[in-house]
């Protein structure tokens, strides 16, 4: 199984990531994860949509585990997008081997704490625990726009925003 | 009269809307929402879903949604109005804009989905190559 990139973006499939990223790396197949997102049928029907040529699937955390493990899954290099950076975290926890993970965007949450790290992506205190144990296994954090963007390390960026 | 609502990444939809404005003039039942790079994709569908509604209180001629770009999340929070039934266009531009604008006070909401298809695609045009024939 070749996890080419995964992508945290609570935007999901969007212009950026189909005019900019789908582009820049080479994948076979984009996975939306999110369990309430893979139970919504209007997604079910847009997201495929919204990725203009990519083969793509919209599967809850432990179909996206199954999937990537599956015979068809191991010959493919996936681009996983999840929703969330707990999406991303269960993930990890459930085997995936991403060859490097991205924060895209994080729309604030109405009714949380949150504090905008960048001018798209907000992070509460929980999710920040969340990006540590990401980066805990051993995987180094950035936070992109674009693919061409250079990498800024996330967990400083998290550190810079006392978070 | 069939109301209007633009959608856009950015300021673009306000751009549409006041540059429509300048070559048609003032229009009523017509309103851009500009998204915002921090914005979250429920909170968008509410606003669209919210201008929508008041693009068309009051009038059942029905409101034509147009968005920038397909696949890019003005579109995607749009497509719960798409499946319930709302036109919404992607790939909106000012040529379809102003036929839109001119014509939606007497055609259908069918027809001015037809109009609008048309003239986006017949409003790109090679100038260079026009003149030098």
């Amino acid at each position: 199984m070749t996890i080419v990139h995964m992508r945290i973006d609570n935007r999901l499939i969007h212009g950026q990531v189909t005019a900019s990223w789908g582009n820049a790396i080479r994948t076979d197949h984009l996975i939306v994860t999110n369990d309430q997102v893979a139970g919504d049928p209007i997604q079910q029907m847009i997201l495929p949509q919204a990725a203009r040529g990519i083969p793509t699937s919209v599967l809850s955390v432990e179909d996206t585990l199954r999937y990537a493990k599956s015979e068809k899954g191991q010959k493919e290099r996936i681009f996983v997008l999840a929703k969330l950076p707990q999406d991303a975290l269960r993930l990890l926890e459930g085997g995936l081997q991403p060859e490097e993970i991205n924060v895209g965007n994080q729309a604030p949450m109405p009714a949380t704490k949150f504090k905008m790290v960048t001018h798209s992506i907000a992070v509460t205190a929980e999710d920040a625990a969340i990006y540590r144990a990401i980066a805990e296994k051993g995987y180094r954090l950035t936070a992109k726009m674009m693919p061409s963007d250079r990498a800024t390390d996330f967990l400083e960026i998290l550190k810079k925003n006392k978070l | 009269m069939i109301g209007i609502v633009v959608v856009s990444h950015g300021p673009l939809a306000e751009g549409l809307k006041g540059a429509a404005e300048m070559i048609v003039g003032p229009q009523e039942r017509f309103l851009a929402i500009g998204m915002d790079p921090a914005a979250d994709l429920d909170s968008l569908r509410a606003e669209i879903e919210a201008a929508v509604s008041a693009a068309g209180a009051g009038d059942e001629a029905g409101v034509l949604v147009l968005v920038d770009l397909m696949g890019g999340s003005p579109a995607n929070a749009s497509a719960y109005l798409a499946v319930s039934g709302t036109p919404v266009l992607c790939g909106t531009n000012l040529p379809m804009l102003l036929e839109v604008l001119v014509a939606r006070a007497s055609a259908s909401l069918q027809e001015l989905t037809n109009i609008a298809l048309q003239s986006a695609k017949e409003g790109i045009i090679n100038l260079t190559q026009i003149l030098a024939k």
